[in-house]
């Protein structure tokens, strides 16, 4: 059997429904340039950096202000 | 699928997920931290006091332990536990007024709250000190943690004002005279450290809140020595503080003396990096405090969500059975198509088929549509040779494109489409399309049920579809906004099903946008709790992931599509507006604010006390169970895995909430999923009892369901009775705690707590050993005052109760009023101490401000010395004007007069005899003593025989039958009476002391004689040698014998009465 190009893959079975009712559409959601994933792979790092950063900033001050001769 | 380079599912925000949790339990953490635990002093500690030490000589310690003190008239105004924004500012206006300089030692979390008034200290000549960064006790702590308060306080202070400051005060240590062994190693490590120690020389308690002319009292220097004076701006109500400054400062201008400061060592320049690490840790303390606040109103409000949806889950369900009740649906008699998709469902496709064959509905063609299976599918149910099944072979397209091809092949309007491991009953087709005789049914919802409940994931999945989807249905279905027909189970009209556009393929919940585009075209769409059908569900944690992970990413695709539904009017925006609105918060918004809720939820539980959060949890829990079996009963099913439902907190729920992130972020991200098949155990097709693999307790369930949904089950006799006893024990139960906890907060709030003790107290003398559980010594006091009355309160009346380690009898022993003793000093009140009559001890120590408490304290230390006792346990003081209020709930009492006596203060004459008498004859008998036979030791024994005829007169009228006397009993008694326990409560002392038997309590008298001098002058009381024998007794716990020895000591007893 010839190999079935993705994109007309619902359209062939559509042909073989005695009533086509409607043709398949795109997914919903799916982003097929990648340009949404691009923009929250930014977002997830900056969050990542702020939440590091803030991690960091509490630790540091306790740390420093703890250790013996900071007095 | 997208073609960009690394598609697929996300899985970095994981990273950012753990991330995040982490940074908010440490943010929860620092914030408690940041939390200070109050002001006030203590007691001193455990060790020895040091005493004579050079490093104690005087308040001032500076780095070398050289002590000293400030130079004579001159005060030095010290304020701790600052700075705080109502009374700081109330404080230095005074300070203002009479142009006085002070030093404030500040607690470091305040000055992180509130830099502005620290700056304001400074800025008006005011001195500053450390006072630690959360006010807790650093004598406790490791060193690195008491360098963290060390460091932090100064760098706090750095960032606020600039300077560094290197005056510090301990919390919890006033006085140099309280400085013991451990709060010596913290001066001397403050010391090493740079820090000048500064204690005080006058405690003016204030933190225990006295009036204002006390404070200004003991704030006054009894010489002209130099003094430091402890106040507090800060750690509760200071009102009685301002007010005292002035009084106190025009007292102190006019004895010349001259208010400043500590002085040296003065401020310097704080350096850069503490300014630095002061701002750094100011922005954590505050963004931790907005983290802090911002959880507990998500939790706020994720409580309010879950309580929403749980009310609006119950009284739609309530009125969806009840609309069934009231309007049955009659059978409908129309043809029917069944289609079933099936893809490799060999485990179950024969028991699904031949479970449509045993339909009960006429007229039905079954259609299956073999998607192109690998394991035979197809030819299993060509096999059965059915002439009502057709089986209809197509390439591998997914489920929707199965289901097109089974519409497009189904002959008859009125559609079922089941799943191809769905096991119906005989009569679900026929429930199924009987809503359909309504013309304006476009689809109607099955009730799809766990076939494989048997295992932990299976039976959670179980109480799921009962609870949540069953529930949630019955609320669709009423505000006429049904979300999802399920795939498993669902009936549809051919017309509803074209004008919706039929199964699409861009989703993967293709029966939800099924449904909402059904919905939106203006159909009804319905759900059938008695069409019921069984399904496998996934039994592995994976499955379940796969399978959850679908579907809430396709019921986002189909919110996403069908968003425009919001603003539409009509059927559609009702849709819209209730079934997304409903959806997107409680089952995606809910799902996702979960994280958080949980993490604060386990931190506060764990490492807060009780309180608000422990309430919502146990409240939304026991709801949660109310609900839940409001559903079990609504679904006809056995509620026997109930008692599983707590545990879905751990564990399911969060796979549940898990799967809504990722689907989330997997919509977000625009990677796209693919269908993934389930792997098919056969579980369903077991409930079928002549399969070959049939799963015979399965089968026993699905039959007790059938029964229980036809109505032809009843519960054995003994579940009967048992479910009901059970009842009745937690109502009673529950019941008798309600009534005890408010019954006991009733009487325990009549009753006001003080502390008559002080350091003569058991409790402080030797607190590890402490307990009830010991011989018992209390302190009855009595006073003879009347409200209003001005002048210095004398007590009257001053007994020990001896209740020996037993608990089953007592000895009460009378002080007699006029006893000389050394009365031990005073220094709050200036009191020095001295010689004078016991009753005098009370009114030095309650002095002209009338301060009981203080008075019994100081009362206390006398009697504790006198009788050589180690400590007293409790203490009672008794107003006797109060207590004719016990008289009058009694209705009188029998008091037994031994000689005609006539009262000094009405006239009245009390003639010898017994005879009943009014609250207010008793109270006017009790205070005679001059007129009294026997003098003071007459009026002992009738106080003493007073006692004993309220507790004979008690048990004579048997008050525990009688509870609206015994509730205006108590309630007079708590309101007459002051007490002191320490640390046990009221109500635990009242039980301690159950056991003792009116009959065995016995009073004695403690002997003494009068002293006179030359000229006959009546100069107090001396106790005799036999009284000293007494007191010995009672500290070695030798009474009986004492008693024995002595028997004409006893004046009698309870029993006698």
């Amino acid at each position: 059997m010839a190999k079935i190009a993705p994109e007309l893959r619902g359209k062939m079975n559509d042909l073989n429904d005695t009533r086509r009712l409607r043709p398949s559409q795109k997914p919903v959601f799916v982003d097929w340039r990648g340009s949404r994933r691009r923009a929250v792979v930014i977002g997830g790092t900056l969050i990542g950096v702020v939440l590091a950063g803030w991690l960091g900033l509490i630790v540091t001050s306790i740390v420093l202000a703890s250790w013996p001769g900071s007095v | 699928m997208p073609r960009h380079r690394n598609s697929g599912r996300p899985r970095a925000h994981w990273s950012i997920f753990a991330l995040a949790l982490t940074a908010l339990v440490v943010t929860l953490f620092v914030d408690d931290f940041a939390r200070e635990t109050g002001g006030g002093t203590v007691s001193p500690g455990k060790t020895e006091i040091v005493d004579g030490g050079s490093a104690v000589d005087g308040p001032i310690i500076h780095p070398s332990t050289r002590a000293e003190r400030l130079p004579a008239r001159t005060v030095a105004l010290t304020f701790d536990d600052g700075p705080d924004p109502v009374w700081t500012p109330r404080i230095l206006d005074a300070l203002r007024r009479h142009h006085a300089r002070a030093t404030f030692f500040v607690v470091g979390a305040q000055v992180n709250k509130h830099p502005e008034l620290v700056r304001r200290i400074v800025a008006e000549g005011h001195q500053l000190g450390l006072h630690s960064f959360t006010h807790r006790d650093l004598t406790t702590m490791s060193e690195p943690r008491r360098r963290l308060e060390f460091e932090l306080t100064r760098n706090a202070v750095a960032h606020a004002t600039g300077q560094d400051v290197r005056l510090f005060r301990p919390p919890y240590l006033a006085s140099p005279a309280k400085v013991d062994r451990t709060a010596l190693d913290l001066i001397e490590d403050a010391g090493r450290a740079g820090y000048t120690t500064v204690l005080a020389d006058r405690d003016t308690t204030d933190w225990r809140r006295p009036t204002a002319a006390t404070i200004a009292n003991r704030a006054m220097p009894p010489s002209t020595a130099g003094a430091i004076v402890l106040m507090h701006d800060g750690g509760g109500d200071r009102s009685a503080t301002v007010d005292a400054l002035d009084l106190l400062l025009p007292r102190l201008a006019a004895q010349g003396r001259v208010v400043t400061t500590i002085g040296a060592p003065e401020a310097t320049p704080a350096s850069g990096q503490a300014k630095a690490q002061g701002a750094v840790f100011a922005v954590v303390q505050r963004g931790a405090g907005w983290t802090r606040t911002g959880m507990f109103w998500l939790m706020i409000f994720a409580t309010a969500l879950a309580g929403t949806r749980m009310a609006i889950q119950a009284v739609s369900a309530w009125r969806h059975a009840r609309r069934r009740r009231k309007n049955p649906l009659s059978p409908y008699a129309v043809p029917v198509s069944v289609i079933v998709p099936a893809f490799n469902e060999s485990a179950n496709i024969v028991a699904t088929v031949r479970s449509l064959l045993a339909s009960t509905q006429a007229d039905v063609e079954i259609i299956v549509v073999d998607d192109g299976s690998t394991d035979g599918t197809a030819d299993l149910v060509e096999a059965l040779d059915e002439p009502t099944v057709r089986v209809l072979r197509r390439p591998n397209g997914g489920k929707a494109s199965a289901l097109r091809a089974g519409v497009a092949a189904a002959r008859h309007d009125i559609l079922v489409l089941i799943d191809g491991d769905t096991i119906v009953e005989p009569d679900t087709i026929e429930m199924l399309v009987r809503s359909f005789a309504d013309p304006a049914v476009g689809a109607v919802a099955g009730n799809a049920k766990v076939a494989n409940r048997r295992g932990v994931i299976g039976r959670w999945q179980h109480l799921e579809y009962v609870v949540a989807f069953n529930l949630d249905r019955r609320v669709f279905e009423m505000a006429d906004c049904m979300t999802t027909v399920p795939g498993a189970l669902g009936g549809f009209r051919r017309a509803a099903l074209e004008a919706a556009g039929g199964v699409r393929s861009d989703t993967l919940a293709e029966d939800t946008d099924l449904t909402m585009a059904i919905v939106r075209a203006g159909w009804r769409v319905v759900y059938d709790d008695m069409a019921c059908a069984w399904t496998e569900a996934p039994g592995t944690w994976s499955g379940l992931w796969r399978q959850r992970y679908r579907w809430c990413y396709g019921t986002m695709q189909a919110m996403w599509k069908h968003r425009r539904a919001l603003v539409e009017k009509g059927p559609a925006g009702r849709f819209g507006r209730r079934g997304l609105g409903y959806v997107g918060a409680f089952q995606i918004l809910q799902p996702l604010l979960a994280p958080i809720i949980d993490v604060y939820l386990v931190y506060a539980l764990l490492f807060r006390p009780p309180g608000l959060v422990a309430l919502l949890w146990l409240g939304l829990h026991a709801a949660q169970l109310a609900v839940a079996a409001y559903a079990f009963r609504l679904d006809k099913e056995p509620a026997g895995p109930l008692w599983s439902l707590p545990l879905l907190q751990i564990g399911y729920r969060q796979l549940i909430y898990l799967v809504t992130i990722q689907s989330a972020v997997t919509a977000l991200a625009g990677t796209g999923l693919r269908w993934h098949a389930s792997t098919r155990t056969g579980h369903a097709a077991a409930l079928d009892a002549s399969a070959a693999t049939s799963d015979p307790k399965a089968a026993r369930t699905r039959e007790l369901v059938r029964q229980l949904r036809l109505g032809l089950y009843r519960d054995p006799r003994w579940a009967r009775w048992s479910f009901r006893a059970g009842l009745v024990l937690v109502l009673l139960s529950g019941s008798a705690w309600v009534g005890g906890t408010l019954v006991t907060g009733r009487y325990a709030g009549a009753v006001a707590r003080d502390d008559l003790l002080g350091d003569a107290a058991a409790y402080h003398v030797a607190p590890d050993g402490w307990s009830l559980d010991k011989a018992l010594n209390i302190l009855l006091i009595g006073v003879d005052w009347r409200k209003g009355q001005t002048g210095m309160i004398r007590s009257d009346t001053v007994m020990v109760l001896h209740v020996p380690r037993a608990k089953d009898r007592a000895y009460l022993f009378s002080l007699p009023r006029d006893t000389i003793v050394d009365i031990p000093p005073l220094p709050e009140t200036g009191f020095r101490g001295g010689r004078d009559r016991l009753n005098s001890s009370f009114a030095y120590g309650a002095g002209l401000d009338q301060d009981r408490a203080q008075g019994g304290r100081l009362l206390a230390a006398t009697v504790r010395k006198l009788t050589g006792l180690p400590g007293l346990d409790a203490a009672v003081l008794i107003d006797f004007y109060g207590f004719s209020d016990v008289v009058k709930a009694l209705g009188g009492l029998r008091v037994c007069v031994d000689a005609d006596t006539r009262s000094i203060h009405t006239g009245r004459v009390f003639p010898a005899g017994c005879r009943r008498m009014t609250g207010d004859e008793a109270i006017d008998f009790l205070r005679q003593r001059k007129t009294v036979k026997g003098s003071d030791y007459g009026r002992q024994h009738n106080q003493q025989q007073f006692i004993a005829s309220i507790a004979a007169e008690a048990k004579r009228q048997n008050l525990a039958a009688n509870p609206v006397k015994l509730d205006a009993l108590l309630r007079a008694a708590g309101s007459a009476m002051t007490v002191t326990t320490g640390p046990a409560e009221p109500i635990d002392l009242v039980f301690a002391l159950r056991g003792i038997d009116p009959g065995r309590v016995t009073m004695l008298r403690t002997p003494g004689h009068g002293r006179h001098d030359g000229a006959r002058n009546y100069l107090g009381e001396a106790l005799d040698p036999a009284a000293f024998e007494l007191f010995r007794a009672v500290r070695e716990e030798k009474l009986p014998q004492f008693v024995a020895a002595h028997p004409d000591l006893v004046s009698g007893s309870f029993a006698a009465q």
